[in-house]
């Protein structure tokens, strides 16, 4: 055989070369078009007037502004849905009750339903014209066209992130350690924390990176409470659409690329992560 | 046993303990009623689906019972969530806790108390490492579960059960996921660390010979009942049902009014021996049935015959080997037959 597979490789599961070699050139292909082609053209038309083109895109203030808006939002949004994610997932992983079966298929509804009806729904319920938008505004509180709705459309889009990255981690380890703390005098809190939690490592990680990149990316439901008002309650997404539209394609690209980065870095921190979680599994071994 | 005032109560008093898992199924426990007597070593003994480790867990706290009471230290303990029943317990597959070093394993029931009844750091630190020296892993304590021959996890899962100083002590299949030969020691080792502790210890097993070395006394389980209980003699010796003697080692069952019983069992009833108690003596010797030998195996020290009665029933001896052996027992050889002991059940009792 030629020497296009590696040395040591099941003799039963080599494809003949020509195979091997068109599916992986094909594999090849295909990120290229679809995920790294996108990425250098935004790259290159952010850039496409030079490094002062674009700072002065990225230092507009309204830009500055959705930036700003974005981390923010990202901010509550990840630790709300870490919070209520651990929650799901360790009564769903962990134990037997009724309406189990129940609770896992409400986890995905903010999965299946389109961002835009879930915009709705808030809209219909805190909008002016909302069950409990008139008593709100009695009070003073504005939810729709304003940061908490749009925090709250983050919230429900990104709700699933968490206990879908835990829940099949937590399964696969079974409730054999949590059962051995229990024996050893640990209550519910103690086990979470110190059993549960760290055993499901990656998954956590996993689930607070998806809740992130989708909490910052997110346009459906948050354009639909948002009320795109510059400077106040546009987020990145909908700064770039907002910029698209007028035909400003330098600042348009611009945020985008500064999206696109934060993938990249979340990603990198993600891969990061990982390896150093490996490396510590393997001490002493 | 004469009741005494100064007795002090069984660590395990299990009274009619029942358990169905799925309604419409079999009952994984049917009423047990179990006792076990201060210190000793009892084996939880039955085929899987018994529900011996289901009573274990039951004991633990790790399992909800459907009816029943289960006394600890003479309270009632049916109720108390397993965290403060203070029952070391020890899993089959010993439950590390892999993110851990096995020093923090170990100290991980004292670091778990609340507040006021915590050690301070310093004492936990001593308490664990001296634990650890006692199952002899001195040196182990920063190593990771991962990095440990099973015979060692299974000695740090012990070491961490005794670290809450706890008032019994559970083992499920101790040695089930061990190699034969480490499974011989630790056996062993076991049987000294728990007459050096003296602290009471039930263990389940599905393995007679296990069960039979190593234990005070054997509680027998099958489907959900408690057959007997007893010492290894007693319930080896003394069957209480067809089922235990049938899983205590080889048992052929005889029919009843077979020759080969010195006493006729009353018909209708179940009469098992064992192939040892099989006496086979050359045509002519004495009492007796005649037989024809079918097969001879040696096996070991022992020589196995399947012998053929005249009636067509078989029947298993095992006869020492020894100077002359396999003499006169060669396949279609005539010998005469006759059990010296036999068990016998009358009739309606399951087997």
């Amino acid at each position: 055989m030629s020497g296009t597979t590696a040395p040591g490789a099941r003799p039963a599961l080599r494809d003949p070369g020509p195979v091997a070699a068109a599916l992986i050139g094909f594999a090849l292909l295909w990120i290229g078009l679809f995920l790294v082609l996108p990425l250098v053209v935004v790259a290159q038309e952010a850039f496409a007037r030079g490094v002062p083109a674009f700072l002065a895109a990225v230092r507009d203030p309204d830009a500055l502004a959705a930036i700003r808006l974005t981390l923010l939002v990202a901010a509550i949004a990840v630790p709300v849905n870490l919070f209520l994610g651990v929650a799901a997932a360790w009564a769903v992983a962990k134990h037997d009750f009724r309406g189990r079966a129940l609770l896992l298929a409400l986890l995905d509804l903010p999965i299946s339903v389109s961002p835009v009806v879930a915009g709705l729904v808030f809209v219909l319920l805190f909008g002016a014209q909302g069950w409990l938008g008139p008593w709100l505004a009695e009070r003073g509180v504005k939810v729709i066209f304003a940061m908490p709705g749009m925090v709250l459309a983050t919230v429900f889009v990104t709700l699933p992130y968490v206990a879908r990255g835990l829940i099949p981690v937590m399964r696969r380890q079974g409730v054999e350690e949590e059962e051995a703390a229990v024996t050893l005098g640990a209550g519910a809190w103690t086990t979470l924390l110190r059993i549960s939690l760290p055993n499901a490592g990656l998954g956590l990680l996993y689930g607070v990176l998806l809740t992130n990149a989708r909490a910052m990316g997110e346009f459906g439901a948050v354009a639909v409470v948002s009320g795109h008002i510059r400077g106040e309650t546009n987020t990145m997404p909908l700064h770039v659409e907002i910029l698209h539209n007028e035909y400003n394609e330098v600042g348009a690209f611009s945020v985008a690329f500064l999206l696109a980065l934060l993938a990249v870095v979340t990603l990198a921190l993600k891969a990061w992560l990982e390896r150093r979680m490996a490396r510590r599994a393997g001490e002493g071994g | 046993m004469a009741l005494d005032a100064a007795k002090p109560p069984a660590a395990i008093r299990a009274e009619g303990v029942a358990r169905r898992f799925s309604p419409g199924h079999a009952a994984a426990l049917d009423g047990v009623s179990l006792e076990t007597r201060p210190g000793e070593l009892m084996a939880l003994l039955g085929p899987s689906g018994s529900g011996k480790t289901t009573l274990l867990r039951a004991i633990a706290g790790l399992e909800a019972i459907d009816s029943g009471r289960i006394l600890l230290d003479g309270e009632d303990a049916t109720g108390l969530p397993a965290r403060r029943r203070r029952i070391g317990f020890v899993f089959q597959n010993y439950a590390l806790f892999r993110h851990m070093t096995v020093f923090e394993n170990v100290a991980f029931g004292l670091r778990a108390r609340p507040r006021g009844e915590r050690p301070p750091e310093a004492e936990i630190r001593e308490r664990a490492l001296r634990l650890l020296e006692m199952v002899q892993l001195g040196g182990y304590e920063g190593r990771r579960p991962a990095a440990l021959s099973g015979g060692q996890r299974q000695r740090v899962a012990l070491a961490r059960a005794l670290a809450i100083e706890p008032r019994l002590l559970l083992l499920d299949e101790p040695f089930g996921a061990l190699d034969a030969k480490v499974r011989r020691d630790l056996r062993r080792w076991l049987r000294e660390l728990h007459d050096r502790l003296g602290l009471t210890t039930v263990f389940v097993t599905h393995d007679q010979e296990e069960a039979m070395e190593l234990a005070d006394r054997v509680a027998i389980l099958n489907r959900g009942r408690l057959e007997q209980v007893g010492t290894p003699a007693e319930v080896y010796d003394r069957p209480a049902t067809p089922f235990v003697a049938e899983f205590l080692g080889d048992a052929v069952r005889v029919p009843p009014g077979s020759g080969v019983l010195r006493h006729a069992a009353r018909p209708g009833g179940v009469a098992l021996v064992r192939p040892h108690d099989v006496e086979v003596g050359a045509p002519g010797s004495g009492a007796g049935v005649p037989a024809t030998v079918r097969r001879s195996i040696a096996r070991g020290a022992a020589r196995l015959l399947l012998l053929e009665l005249d009636d067509g029933t078989l029947l298993e001896a095992e006869v020492a080997r020894g100077a002359g052996d396999a003499e006169g027992l060669a396949p279609g050889s005539a010998v005469l037959v006759g059990a010296r002991v036999a068990h016998l059940f009358p009739e309606g009792e399951g087997g």
